[in-house]
C-alpha cells in the first residue's frame, strides 16, 4: 500500500508533465471510445437499412431456394409455421412472401420484373414498403387486383396510378403464368437493384398465377433487435425439428446478405489496427514522460535502495506510478467518451456532405453512435496494453539501479 | 557621469506570503576602470545588486543607470541588446552551453551581435590566446576543468569590449589555487585593458584583489572603500 | 551555428529523442500506409468495373445513362468513327448493345442484362474473353451463340451446348424472342454481375431487336486512367452536334466516386488525429528538454540572446526532429506500401464484400508524390507549431528566475 502512495504523491509532484500525461491517454480512450461506438451505430444502421427494406432479420425458406432461386422450391402452407413463430416473443412481426420473376408490359412497353407477392397487412409490419410509396396508395388488405410499382420501373413503362400492367412469366409448375394488375401506387427504397425491377401485388393472386397456391418462397421475421437473432434461429430450428418440418431452412440477415457482414467486419477490422497504431504513437509519447519521471528519480531511488528497499519494490514503484498514470487517463477518457458518445446517441450526428449519396442507397444519414460493454473493453485493452507496454522499460531500468552509481546521479 | 549611477535602489520580492526586502536603499557609483568587489554574507543581497545592474532583473523602487541609460526605462529587446553589447556575465557554474565547444561558445555573442564567421573566429581565438586556453579551444565544457570552463566564460563575457563585466561568485565552486588564477586573469585585463569589472564574494581571498570594496549586509551598503589590490602574478 | 546546437541540444538525452522519433515515425508510416491503402483499395474498386464492363470513358444516346432503354440508342456515324480512331490516348473501343431481357432455359426464367458485342473490339476493351470458366467466347461466325455468367448458368441449369431462349422489348415495342445455344461459361469473379449477364453477337442483338445498325453505347479504353476527363473533353468537342452523351468512369459510377471524395474527407480527419497524437509527444518532450535547461536559457539570455533567438533554436531543435523521422518514417512507410505494392494484399478472407463492391480480392497499394508531400509537410507543420508554445515559454522567463534554477 505505502508503494502505492508513493507513486501517487510522486505523480503530483511534477503536477503539468503528469496533467499533460494524462490527457494523453484520456484523449486517446476518448476518441476511441467515440470512434468505435460511431462505427457500431452506422454498422447498425447499415443493417437496420436492409433489414426493414427487404430481408428482415430471420428468413424461413424450403431448403435449396435460397442457392437456386427456383420458384417450384417453396414452403407448402405457411399458415402451418404461424404458431411457432408466434411462440416466440423476441419476434415482433412475420411476413410470406412469393419472388417471381416475370415480364412486365404496359401498352407496347416490355421489362424484365421481379414480383413480389405480399400480405398486405404482414408486409406493412415487417418492410418499409408501406413507407416508401412516394404516390398513389399502399395495397389494401383485400386489393387482388392492385399492383405498387417500383419508381424506375414505372417510368421505364410510362405507366402511372390506375394503369393496366400486364404480366407474363413461367408458373412453379412449369405453365405459362400471365395476368394484369391496375397501379395503386409507386414507391422508391432507394436501393436501385430493387427499384428497377420491382412490381409488388397481393400474395393471393400471385400464388393463384404462378400455381403457388398456399404456400410462399419466403417468410421475413422483424425481431425486436439483432441481438437477439443468434439465439432466436437457434430455437426456430430446434422448434421446427420438434414438430418435424424437414426442408425448412432459417436463414439470417447475414446469410442473406453475407456482403454486409463482411464489409463490417473489414471495417471494423482495419479500424482496429488504426487505432493500435494511433496509440502507439501517443504511447510514444507518454514513454518519455514516464521515462524521464524515473530518471529524475534515480538518486531518490539509489537512497531507498541503500536504506535497504529490494530492486524489485523499485521497479514496482515506478511501473505503478505510470500505471496509475494510464488508470487516470483511461477512466477519465472513458467518462468523457461515454459522455460525448451519448450525447450524439441521443442526438443523431449526421455525417455531412452525405445526406445525397446516402439517400440514393437507401441508408439514412444520420449516425446514432451505439455504446456497448464490447466497445469499452476493446478500447481499455488497446490503450491499456500500450501503456502498459511502454511502462515496462523504466521499470526494468529501475530494477537493475546500483544504489552507490544511484546515488551519484543528482 | 558615472559609468554606473546605482541611486535610491530598493528590491522587494514576494516570497509566498511574506515580502523579503532583498535591498533597501542601495547609492552606489562606480567608475571605469574599477575592480569592484561586493561582499557580505548569503543573503545580503550580492547577487540581487548584481542582477539588476546586469538588467536580468527590474527594481523595486530607485533607478539604475549604466553607460547613461537608465534601465527601468527601457524595453526588454532593448534590455537584451545592452546585455549584448555593454554588459559581459561570469556566473558560478553551468556557465557554458554545454552542447558548444570552448571556441564556439565565445564565438557565440558575436554571432548575436553578427560578426562575420571569419571575424568572429579569429577574435575568439584571440581571446581564447589570452585567456591560456588556446589548446583547449575545442573541447567543449564537460571535457573541461572548472577553472578552465570559467576562463572560457571570461573570455566570452569580454570577447565584445563590454564596458563592465559582471561574476557572480566566479570563484565560488573553484578550489583557492584555481580561484586566484582565475582573479589575475581578471585583474590583468582590468588593468591592460582598463576594463571594468564588479564581482560579489564572501570569500576574503577574493576581496584582497579588489581595488574597492563594498560590503552589503541585510540589503544595505554596510562600508564602501578604495583599498590597495594584491596585484596579478 | 544555431542549428548545430539545436542539433547536438536533441541529442543530449538520446533516449528521449529516439523515443520521440519512434512516436513520430510510427504516426507517419502509419499515414503513408493508410494513404496507400485507401487508393490501392479505390483503384481495386475502379478497375475491376473498369475492365470487366465499364471501360475509361463511354459514349451513349441521349438518356441511356440514366435510363438504359432501347429507345435511347444511337447510331455510329463517320464522324464518331473518325474521332475515335485518331484521339491520341484512345487504346481500345468497342460497340455494345445493351438491353435489359428475360432469358429462359426449360427450367426457368431469369431477368438478365443482354449484351451484343464485336468478338474481337470487345477482347481489347474488356476481361470477358479471359474470364470463360468452360467453352469457348463468342465467334463472329456463329450466329445465335450465347456466353453466359456462371452463376447464371447454376441457377438457369443450363450449360455448354443447351439452349436459352432470350426475350426483350424489340424498338417497335413489339417482344422479340430468339433461342440461343451455350457456347460458353465465364466468371468475371462478380457473381452480382455474373449472375444478371449474358453475352451474345451484337449482329444477332440487332436483329432480334430489329434494331438495324443502331447501337446503345460505345465503350472506350484509353492507355491512363488520368486522361479521362481530357479525353471526353475532347470527345464532346469533337462530337458536338451528333446529339450524344460522353460519360467517364467518374460520372458513370457516382457512387465509386463519392465514395472516394467522402473517404477522402473523413481519412483527413483520422490524419488531423494522428497528427494531433504526434504533437503530443513533440510537445511533451520538448517541455521537458527546456525544463532542465532553464539554467542554460537564463545564461543565454544574461549574455545577450534576444527571445526570438531562443524560440528559433527550440523550432530548430523540433525541425531536427522533424526531418529525422521524415526521412526514416517516409522510407519505411513506403517502403511498406510498395512491398504491398509489387505482393498485393490479400483481401480473399473478404471475397464476398469485395465483390459486393466490385472491387478486385488484391489490393495492390500506391503512395503519390503528392501524398508523401502532404505528410512531410504537415509534419514540419506539426513540428513547428507545437513548439511555439514550449518556445515561447521558454524565452517569456525573466532572466533572473531561469538563472535560479540550477542546472
Amino acid at each position: 500500500m505505502t508503494i502505492v502512495l508513493i507513486a501517487w504523491r510522486n505523480i503530483g509532484r511534477n503536477r503539468r508533465r503528469s496533467i499533460l500525461s494524462i490527457a494523453a491517454v484520456a484523449g486517446a480512450m476518448a476518441l476511441l471510445v467515440f470512434m468505435m461506438a460511431f462505427q457500431k451505430g452506422s454498422y447498425l444502421s447499415m443493417i437496420n437499412t436492409t433489414v426493414h427494406a427487404h430481408s428482415g432479420h430471420i428468413q424461413l425458406q424450403r431448403t435449396g431456394y435460397f442457392k437456386d432461386g427456383d420458384l417450384a422450391l417453396k414452403l407448402d402452407n405457411p399458415e402451418a409455421l404461424s404458431p411457432i413463430l408466434r411462440s416466440i416473443k423476441e419476434i415482433v412481426a412475420f411476413a410470406p412472401r412469393i419472388n417471381a420473376p416475370a415480364l412486365v408490359s404496359k401498352d407496347a412497353k416490355t421489362f424484365g420484373s421481379l414480383i413480389w407477392g405480399i400480405d398486405p397487412v404482414a408486409e406493412a409490419n415487417t418492410s418499409t414498403l408501406t413507407k416508401v410509396i412516394k404516390k398513389g396508395k399502399y395495397l389494401s388488405a383485400e386489393d387482388k387486383t392492385g399492383a405498387l410499382l417500383s419508381d424506375l420501373l414505372a417510368k421505364n413503362l410510362n405507366a402511372d396510378i390506375g394503369d393496366e400492367i400486364v404480366f407474363i412469366g413461367q408458373g412453379a409448375d412449369g405453365s405459362m403464368a400471365a395476368g394484369k394488375l391496375f397501379v395503386r401506387g409507386i414507391f422508391k427504397f432507394g436501393i436501385n437493384e430493387i427499384d428497377r425491377v420491382v412490381m409488388a401485388a397481393h400474395i393471393e393472386t400471385i400464388q393463384e398465377i404462378f400455381s403457388l397456391q398456399d404456400s410462399a418462397s419466403e417468410i421475413a421475421v422483424i425481431l425486436d433487435s439483432d441481438s437477439a437473432r443468434p439465439l432466436v434461429i437457434d430455437s426456430l430450428k430446434q422448434r421446427l425439428a420438434e414438430r418435424s418440418f424437414d426442408n425448412i431452412t432459417v436463414l439470417g440477415w447475414n446469410d442473406i446478405s453475407p456482403e454486409i457482414e463482411q464489409s463490417i467486419e473489414i471495417d471494423w477490422k482495419t479500424g482496429l489496427i488504426m487505432y493500435a497504431v494511433l496509440v502507439l504513437v501517443v504511447g510514444f509519447g507518454i514513454a518519455n514522460t514516464f521515462f524521464m519521471a524515473f530518471m529524475e528519480r534515480i538518486h531518490e531511488y539509489g537512497i531507498l535502495l541503500s536504506l535497504g528497499m529490494k530492486s524489485l519494490t523499485v521497479s514496482l514503484m515506478t511501473y505503478i506510478e505510470s500505471a496509475l498514470l494510464s488508470a487516470i487517463g483511461i477512466a477519465l477518457g472513458a467518462v468523457v467518451g461515454i459522455a460525448v458518445t451519448e450525447y450524439f446517441a441521443k442526438k443523431g450526428l449526421t455525417i455531412p456532405d452525405a445526406e445525397d449519396l446516402f439517400a440514393e442507397y437507401g441508408m439514412d444519414p444520420v449516425v446514432y453512435p451505439a455504446l456497448s460493454a464490447e466497445v469499452l473493453v476493446i478500447a481499455t485493452a488497446i490503450v491499456g496494453i500500450i501503456t502498459a507496454a511502454m511502462a515496462l522499460y523504466p521499470a526494468w531500468k529501475a530494477g537493475r539501479l546500483e544504489p552507490v552509481k544511484a546515488l551519484r546521479r543528482i | 557621469m558615472s559609468l554606473i549611477e546605482v541611486h535610491n535602489v530598493i528590491k522587494n520580492y514576494i516570497d509566498g506570503k511574506n515580502t523579503v526586502e532583498a535591498l533597501r536603499g542601495v547609492d552606489i557609483k562606480i567608475e571605469t576602470g574599477e575592480f569592484t568587489a561586493i561582499a557580505g554574507p548569503s543573503g545580503s543581497g550580492k547577487t540581487t545588486l548584481l542582477n539588476l545592474i546586469g538588467g536580468l532583473d527590474t527594481v523595486t523602487s530607485g533607478t539604475i543607470k549604466v553607460d547613461d541609460v537608465e534601465l527601468s526605462a527601457v524595453s526588454i529587446r532593448r534590455l537584451s541588446e545592452m546585455r549584448l553589447h555593454k554588459i559581459g556575465f561570469v556566473f558560478q557554474s553551468y556557465n557554458l552551453m554545454p552542447v558548444l565547444s570552448a571556441l564556439e561558445n565565445v564565438e557565440f555573442t558575436m554571432m548575436l551581435q553578427s560578426v562575420p564567421k571569419r571575424e568572429r573566429t579569429r577574435r575568439a581565438k584571440e581571446i581564447l590566446d589570452k585567456v591560456g586556453l588556446s589548446e583547449h579551444a575545442h573541447r567543449r565544457p564537460p571535457a573541461l576543468s572548472g577553472g578552465q570552463q570559467q576562463r572560457v566564460a571570461v573570455a566570452r563575457a569580454i570577447v565584445s569590449g563590454p564596458a563592465v563585466v559582471l561574476a557572480d561568485e566566479p570563484t565560488a565552486n573553484l578550489d583557492s589555487g584555481t580561484g586566484a588564477k582565475l582573479l589575475d586573469l581578471m585583474r590583468t585585463l582590468n588593468k591592460t585593458e582598463n576594463m571594468t569589472f564588479i564581482f560579489s564574494t564572501h570569500d576574503p581571498m577574493v576581496m584582497d584583489y579588489a581595488t574597492r570594496l563594498i560590503q552589503l549586509h541585510d540589503g544595505a551598503v554596510r562600508s564602501d572603500e578604495m583599498k590597495n589590490s594584491k596585484t596579478a602574478g | 551555428m544555431l542549428l548545430r546546437m539545436a542539433w547536438l541540444n536533441i541529442w543530449r538525452n538520446p533516449k528521449r529523442t529516439i523515443i520521440l522519433l519512434c512516436s513520430i515515425i510510427v504516426g507517419l508510416v502509419g499515414i503513408i500506409f493508410l494513404m496507400g491503402f485507401i487508393r490501392g483499395w479505390f483503384d481495386a474498386m475502379i478497375n475491376k468495373t473498369i475492365r470487366t464492363y465499364e471501360g475509361h470513358m463511354k459514349i451513349m444516346g441521349p438518356g441511356y445513362n440514366e435510363n438504359p432503354i432501347i429507345e435511347n440508342h444511337m447510331r455510329v456515324t463517320e464522324k464518331t468513327q473518325e474521332w475515335l480512331a485518331t484521339d491520341p490516348a484512345i487504346s481500345a473501343s468497342a460497340e455494345r448493345v445493351a438491353v435489359q431481357g428475360l432469358a429462359s432455359s426449360a427450367h426457368r426464367s431469369m431477368i438478365v442484362k443482354i449484351i451484343g458485342i464485336d468478338p474481337a473490339n470487345e477482347r481489347n476493351v474488356s476481361v470477358i474473353a479471359d474470364s470463360m470458366r468452360s467453352g469457348k467466347f463468342l465467334d463472329p461466325d456463329e450466329r445465335n451463340s450465347i456466353i453466359i455468367g456462371e452463376p447464371l448458368a447454376d441457377k438457369l441449369k443450363t450449360g455448354l451446348g443447351k439452349r436459352v431462349v432470350l426475350m426483350s422489348q424489340q424498338l417497335g415495342g413489339q417482344i422479340g424472342s430468339e433461342a440461343f445455344k451455350v457456347k460458353g461459361v465465364f466468371n468475371t469473379g462478380s457473381t452480382a454481375y455474373d449472375e444478371h449477364t449474358v453475352y451474345i453477337l451484337k449482329s444477332d442483338a440487332q436483329r432480334m431487336l430489329e434494331f438495324h445498325n443502331r447501337i446503345t453505347e460505345i465503350v472506350i479504353l484509353l492507355d491512363n486512367i488520368g486522361n479521362s476527363d481530357a479525353t471526353a473533353a475532347r470527345a464532346v468537342a469533337s462530337l458536338d452536334n451528333e446529339n450524344l452523351e460522353v460519360l467517364t468512369w467518374k460520372e458513370r459510377l457516382p457512387f465509386v466516386t463519392k465514395s472516394i471524395e467522402m473517404s477522402n474527407k473523413s481519412m483527413l480527419f483520422v490524419y488531423a488525429v494522428f497528427y494531433l497524437a504526434m504533437a503530443f509527444g513533440i510537445l511533451n518532450a520538448l517541455l521537458m528538454s527546456i525544463g532542465e535547461r532553464i539554467h542554460e536559457f537564463g545564461v543565454m539570455m544574461a549574455i545577450g540572446t534576444s527571445r526570438s533567438i531562443i524560440v528559433l533554436m527550440i523550432l530548430l531543435e523540433s525541425v531536427c526532429i522533424a526531418t529525422i523521422a521524415v526521412v526514416i518514417g517516409t522510407a519505411l512507410g513506403v517502403s511498406l506500401v510498395n512491398f504491398f505494392g509489387k505482393t498485393g494484399m490479400d483481401l480473399s478472407a473478404f471475397a464476398e464484400a469485395m465483390e459486393y463492391i466490385q472491387a478486385e480480392n488484391v489490393l495492390y497499394l500506391y503512395v503519390t508524390p503528392s501524398d508523401i508531400a502532404f505528410a512531410t509537410i504537415a509534419t514540419f507543420l506539426v513540428a513547428i507549431l507545437f513548439s511555439f508554445y514550449p518556445a515561447m515559454k521558454a524565452s517569456r522567463m525573466r532572466p533572473v528566475d531561469a538563472l535560479r534554477k540550477t542546472g
